[in-house]
């Protein structure tokens, strides 16, 4: 009986190992560009462009060549790309390691193409929904093409560079999976933006704002910033303002924000934002000093007064294209939903109509060794 | 058969049976008056002449009369010889014939007296032995250094210097047809649990074979389960090792002609703890515990998780991982399997052949042979570096671990889980482990869950303590449970 | 020293835990949060409540008939026949349930881990191995169950950990703002989740300490009802309650999300697999040790390792029968959906009841 049982046991053994790939016999896609291809039919509507690592010129034996390969094609999908890439490449794709998604600019204004693509990057098992998403201003088979040769990292620059928000607010990180939870809860998201500058380098800042998988239009980084700032998102970002004739220099390290929404015979939605931080620079003088409070209060405001214009112009811009970036749908949802199921589905005019009211505080906390 | 009172048929017995032995000495003798014919007969290389010489023949020689003040009684002849006329420490009546000749056969001597259908053995044993040295198998730094020998009654003697306790019993058997090995089995009285006591008894008794060379055949003789790679009976050189268990509750078995002793039950807790742990502060003791569990993952599976993650899962290791092992595999002609099954059986070549040579030719081989072919390998681009790492680490891992044969049987268990990686991945590894842990949870050793203390029994008494990690001796206070002790408590604070 | 075939209390509750826990954690909170919204775990703890007067049920039972095993005290009560009968019902239950079991972790495995293994092979490994842990006696049972259950809490702590950082504690609220109509709706779906519990009616009777079992029990039942929870609003607050409702197997999802800013660390889902296996297998062991049981009691047997075997191609067959995982959730979830009310609550629930009837009518 024992006997009969390891028998049994053994046979699906026998039958042979399916999944077995050689690791270094692995095409290991780091970024997907996706463009749309103008004028095509269904099979061939996208312009895909995948980018995998040379592994021969990777650790200690590195040889010559490329530290990544690029391949694009027309196909009907992201993954259908990667099965006609099979002619072309012997290794098999492998999509575990994949860091970024890079959307052409065309592809951001065709919405049922976008829905269809992000659909597909979803329902994948083997994309790890933590790939960001970048938005580019232009094909993203030119932002690839310009960047791929550059310094050898293993994952990629741009991944490295757009990875998290800690450095800098003036772009907004996004993965795939915040993307779509930012359709399912408040209908928008902010996704960084990355253009070529002069010399061919890419450059990430600001963003592009998508409203239900439409595209409403481009931020710059100093818009990006206030949002970040009112989300309470920023970590760490500098402001530079003129006080008294000179430049200071003001890095922020900490926001917190408050909502608080009242509902009368229209929305009022009153946030408070409080930014602390620390002087950077000021100006080495005897005359203009950092000494007492009286100098650092009236900093505060000047800082304030410069927050509140950009704050300001942003509000004005998103009202204007009735995009809620500033979290206060999300908060109705949450904190008052039985008022929220009730203007849920004309959110876009509330949110146009309704008074937004910022409040900037700006405390200096530290100013540094001298005074 | 019984001794008869004639002494010429005895001699002409024993003669008989022990014919074509030429290292039986048969010294006869008179003694007293009366000239009374006795026969001493011995082995010569297994007893202590000069005690026979000077203190048996002596003392016989020098007697006045033997059979004088008996009147008729003849068959008191034996006893009063032994009682009045022999100088020697220990001497025993006999009255079968067959048991005369195994007494002779041991090593005594045999007295017999004309006239007395008793002989007397008198003790005189001694044969070329080893004397007392430290344990080759278990060193420590710090604790005593005296290791068993061959002899059965100088091991029983140390165990006994550690334990002065009137409870402490040492049965003695004699197993084998041939061999007719002495086997002693100590255990302390009111600590060991009955049941336990009678299956090790039962099983002992019920062995028939030929011979028992040494402690292993004993062993694998008594497990319950000999189908099952793992050991279910643990073995030591150390009388400290015998006494500290014998004082949880287990049972130790001696056997003659061997420096190891057996303990049983076996559980995976016991198996984890070394004697080292017992003689280190405890926050080290339970580092180096856990260092064992770690090594013993190690040298199971580190093998069979390269494989599954090389060639099936590269998604599970961070990105620049993923690509520097890449980097480290291109233009290796082999796929990750077969390199991992040709380094592995490479290092068994080098342990088996490092065994074989003893001293400095087999730890140069070892050094030699593992430096040289796996830098070879890996210049000659056969094997990627982070194989030979791999291997280094099993290997490593599977001298760190205190018990040999629990060690040697995690080997075995390396292959298996190679081979399922190798078909399933992750998945093939994962229903190795789960298959080896019904296994443990299954497995008996004497009545006791091989898998205790982690499977249950003795987890609310605090086995814990000792298992997996090293609690100071203020904290263990009461025995381990796995042994169902009947005394439970060890450690009294005041 | 212990009797054969005894089994301690804590073992007991390990087995219960172990056992409960096991495919069903995986699409629990999705379930739940398509019915009931952010209040899904509402359901979650009522239909766990709903299980503690069964138990209690079944400890009364036991103390009843002591030293009587579950099948002794049904035939007393209930007569060969009828019990026969119920038996088989439940029988049924037990293979269509592993059925169910095996199939939704080939498909769990071929998706995340072995993409081109063909998924009977898959189903028919776990049930291979799953047979040796089977044929085997309660006790065995109960100590594999106490190794697996460190593992399983450190995998529920592992899980609560990663959402401390990232999860949106938010994304939990509002509550209390679904339609609490649908509760009942929502505990038929999620009583399912308990099943296994009936593992215990096969192990009370061997337990070494009879008078404090019921306290192991419950506790344990506590103890699952707290995993469950955890991990739903771990999820919710890792996920939002959209993406929740949209993924099949959220708790899967959310080990992927853990992201370091150390980053050394990506790609958990694999080792959180690797551990579900064992859970699995801790799932389905047991269960076919009580088909196997079920049936050496109708064929009067005195083992029951015969006929784990034979049952392991019924199964097999049973699990690959449906076309596609949809089609396994709806249809045989829904079978089972029933019943397991039938069978785990009826079944113990008519027992019971009879027995009580019966102890009145001979009191009387």
């Amino acid at each position: 009986m024992k006997r009969l049982f390891l028998i049994l046991f053994l046979l699906p053994f026998i039958s042979g190992c399916w999944d077995k790939v050689e690791i270094e016999q692995r095409a290991f896609v780091t970024s997907i560009g996706i463009d749309v291809n103008q004028g095509q039919e269904e099979k061939d509507k996208l312009t895909v462009t995948y980018q995998y690592p040379n592994i021969n010129a990777i650790g200690k034996n590195a040889g010559v060549g490329s530290p990544n390969y690029l391949l694009t094609a027309n196909s009907s999908s992201v993954f259908q790309a990667g099965r006609q890439f099979v002619s072309r490449e012997p290794f098999p794709f492998h999509y575990k390691h994949l860091k970024v998604i890079i959307l052409g600019e065309d592809l951001l204004k065709e919405e049922s193409l976008l829905r269809a693509v992000l659909d597909e990057l979803n329902r994948d098992t083997k994309v790890n929904k933590r790939v960001r998403i970048i938005a580019a201003d232009r094909t993203a088979k030119e932002i690839m093409e310009a960047s791929f040769n550059k310094e050898q990292r293993t994952e990629g620059t741009i991944y490295a560079t757009v990875r998290d928000n800690t450095k800098t607010g003036s772009f907004t990180s996004k993965s795939l999976a915040d993307l779509i939870t930012d359709f399912d809860i408040s209908g928008v998201t902010l996704v960084p933006k990355i253009s070529l500058d002069e010399q061919n380098n890419f450059v990430i800042s600001g963003g592009a704002i998508l409203k239900d998988y439409k595209f409403l239009g481009w931020i710059d980084a100093s818009e990006n910033k206030i949002i970040n700032l009112i989300n309470g998102n920023m970590i760490v970002d500098t402001l530079d303002v003129i006080y008294e004739g000179h430049l200071i220099s003001f890095v922020i390290t900490e926001t917190t924000t408050d909502r608080n929404i009242k509902f009368d015979h229209e929305i009022k939605a009153n946030i408070d934002v409080l930014v602390e931080g620390y002087l950077q620079g000021y100006v080495l003088s005897d005359k203009n000093t950092v000494g007492d409070n009286e100098t650092v209060l009236s900093m505060e405001r000047t800082l304030e007064e410069e927050i509140m214009k950009v704050v300001n112009r942003t509000l004005i811009h998103l009202k204007d294209i009735k995009a809620d970036l500033l979290g206060i749908g999300e908060h109705i949802s949450k904190f008052h939903p039985k008022k929220w199921e009730k203007i849920e589905d004309q959110w876009d005019e509330v949110f146009a109509d309704a008074k937004i009211n910022i409040n900037v505080d700006v405390k200096m906390r530290r100013i540094g060794l001298t005074k | 058969m019984l001794v008869s009172k004639n002494l010429q048929e005895n001699t002409q017995i024993i003669k008989d049976t022990l014919r074509d032995c030429d290292d039986v000495v048969y010294r006869n003798i008179e003694i007293g008056k009366d000239k009374t014919r006795a026969s001493i007969i011995f082995i010569d290389g297994l007893v202590d002449k000069i005690v026979i010489s000077e203190f048996a023949i002596e003392s016989l020689l020098n007697t006045e009369d033997l059979k004088s003040n008996l009147g008729n009684i003849k068959a008191n002849i034996a006893e009063k010889a032994s009682l009045q006329h022999l100088a020697i420490h220990d001497v025993k009546e006999e009255e079968d014939l067959n048991k005369v000749i195994d007494f002779i056969l041991a090593g005594e001597t045999i007295l017999l007296i004309d006239g007395s259908n008793k002989a007397l053995i008198l003790s005189t044993r001694a044969w070329p032995a080893r004397g007392v040295e430290e344990p080759q198998t278990e060193t420590v730094v710090k604790g005593p250094r005296d290791g068993f020998t061959e002899t059965i009654r100088f091991n029983t003697a140390l165990v006994r210097r550690r334990i002065r306790d009137p409870k402490l019993k040492i049965k003695t058997l004699k197993v084998g047809r041939r061999s007719k090995t002495d086997v002693a089995i100590m255990y302390i009285e009111d600590i060991v649990n009955e049941k336990l006591l009678k299956e090790v008894f039962k099983r002992i008794e019920s062995i028939d074979i030929d011979a028992v060379g040494e402690s292993t055949t004993l062993e694998f003789l008594i497990e319950g389960n000999y189908l099952s790679p793992f050991p279910q009976t643990e073995s030591t050189e150390r009388p400290d090792a015998v006494a500290a268990s014998i004082l949880e509750g287990r049972v130790a078995i001696l056997v003659d002609n061997t420096p190891f002793a057996i303990l049983v039950p076996t559980t995976i807790g016991t198996l984890f703890q070394s004697t080292e742990d017992y003689y280190t502060k405890w926050p080290m003791a339970s580092i180096t515990r856990g260092v064992r569990y770690v090594a013993a993952f190690l040298t199971v599976l580190s093998p069979a998780l390269y494989i599954a993650v090389t060639s099936f899962h590269p998604g599970l290791i961070p990105s620049v991982l993923a690509f520097y092992v890449a980097a480290s595999r291109v233009n290796v002609p082999f796929p990750a399997v077969v390199e991992s099954f040709l380094m592995e059986l490479t290092i068994e070549l080098l342990r088996e052949s490092g065994t074989r040579m003893a001293g400095p030719i087999g730890t140069t081989i070892g050094i030699v042979g593992g430096i040289i072919i796996g830098q070879a390998a890996v210049e000659a681009g056969i094997v990627s570096p982070l194989k030979i790492i791999i291997v280094a680490v099993t290997t490593i891992s599977f001298f760190a671990i205190s018990n040999y044969e629990w060690a040697l049987s995690l080997r075995v268990i390396r292959f298996i889980f190679m081979f399922l990686a190798a078909i399933f991945g992750l998945y093939g590894v994962m229903l190795g482990i789960v298959i080896l842990m019904t296994h443990f949870a299954k497995l008996e050793s004497f009545g006791i869950p091989f898998a205790s203390p982690y499977s249950g029994l003795g987890l609310k008494d605090g086995d814990l303590k000792d298992t997996l990690v090293k609690a100071p001796p203020q904290k263990l206070q009461y025995r381990p449970k796995f042994t169902f002790p009947k005394d439970k408590r060890r450690y009294r604070r005041r | 020293m212990q009797k054969k075939n005894t089994i301690s209390n804590n073992q007991i509750k390990n087995l219960l835990i172990t056992t409960i826990i096991g495919v069903g954690i995986l699409s629990l909170p999705s379930n739940m949060a398509t019915i009931l919204d952010n209040d899904g775990w509402a359901a979650i703890l009522a239909s766990g409540l709903l299980i503690v007067p069964f138990i209690l049920m079944i400890d009364r039972l036991f103390k009843m008939y002591p030293n009587k095993d579950i099948f002794e005290i049904g035939e007393e009560v209930l007569g060969r026949v009828l019990f026969t009968v119920l038996l088989i019902v439940l029988l049924l239950y037990t293979i269509i349930t592993l059925a169910y079991g095996s199939r939704i972790f080939g498909e769990v495995i071929k998706g995340y881990l072995l993409d081109r293994t063909p998924i009977k092979v898959i189903i028919i490994t776990m049930l291979l191995a799953a047979a040796y842990i089977s044929r085997t006696e309660i006790e065995v049972l109960g100590r594999m169950a106490t190794m697996v259950y460190p593992i399983l809490i450190i995998l529920i702590v592992f899980i609560a950990m990663i959402s401390i950082p990232k999860g949106d504690y938010t994304n939990i609220l509002p509550v209390f703002n679904a339609d609490f109509r649908l509760l009942p709706k929502g505990i038929l779906i999620s009583i399912f989740s308990y099943a296994g519990y009936e593992i215990i009616v096969l192990a009370y009777s061997a337990s070494d300490s009879k008078g404090d079992t019921l306290k192991y029990v419950l506790r344990g039942l506590f103890i699952v009802i707290g995993i469950y929870l955890i991990t739903f609003f771990s999820t919710l607050s890792q996920l939002g309650i959209n993406q929740l409702k949209r993924r099949i197997w959220p708790t899967i999802a959310i080990a992927n999300e853990v992201d370091l800013p150390g980053y050394f660390i990506e790609n958990l889902d694999g080792i959180v697999l690797a551990l579900w296996v064992l859970i699995v297998y801790t799932t389905i062991g047991p269960i076919l040790y009580t088909g196997g049981k079920t049936l050496s009691y109708i064929f009067n047997t005195r083992s029951h390792d015969m006929f784990i075997l034979p049952l392991i191609p019924l199964i097999y067959i049973l699990s690959i029968i449906p076309d596609n995982i949809i089609s396994v959730y709806e249809n045989m979830g829904t079978i089972l959906g029933y019943m397991v009310i039938a069978s785990n609550i009826a079944i113990p629930f008519l027992i019971f009841v009879v027995a009580l009837i019966r102890k009145r009518r001979s009191k009387a």
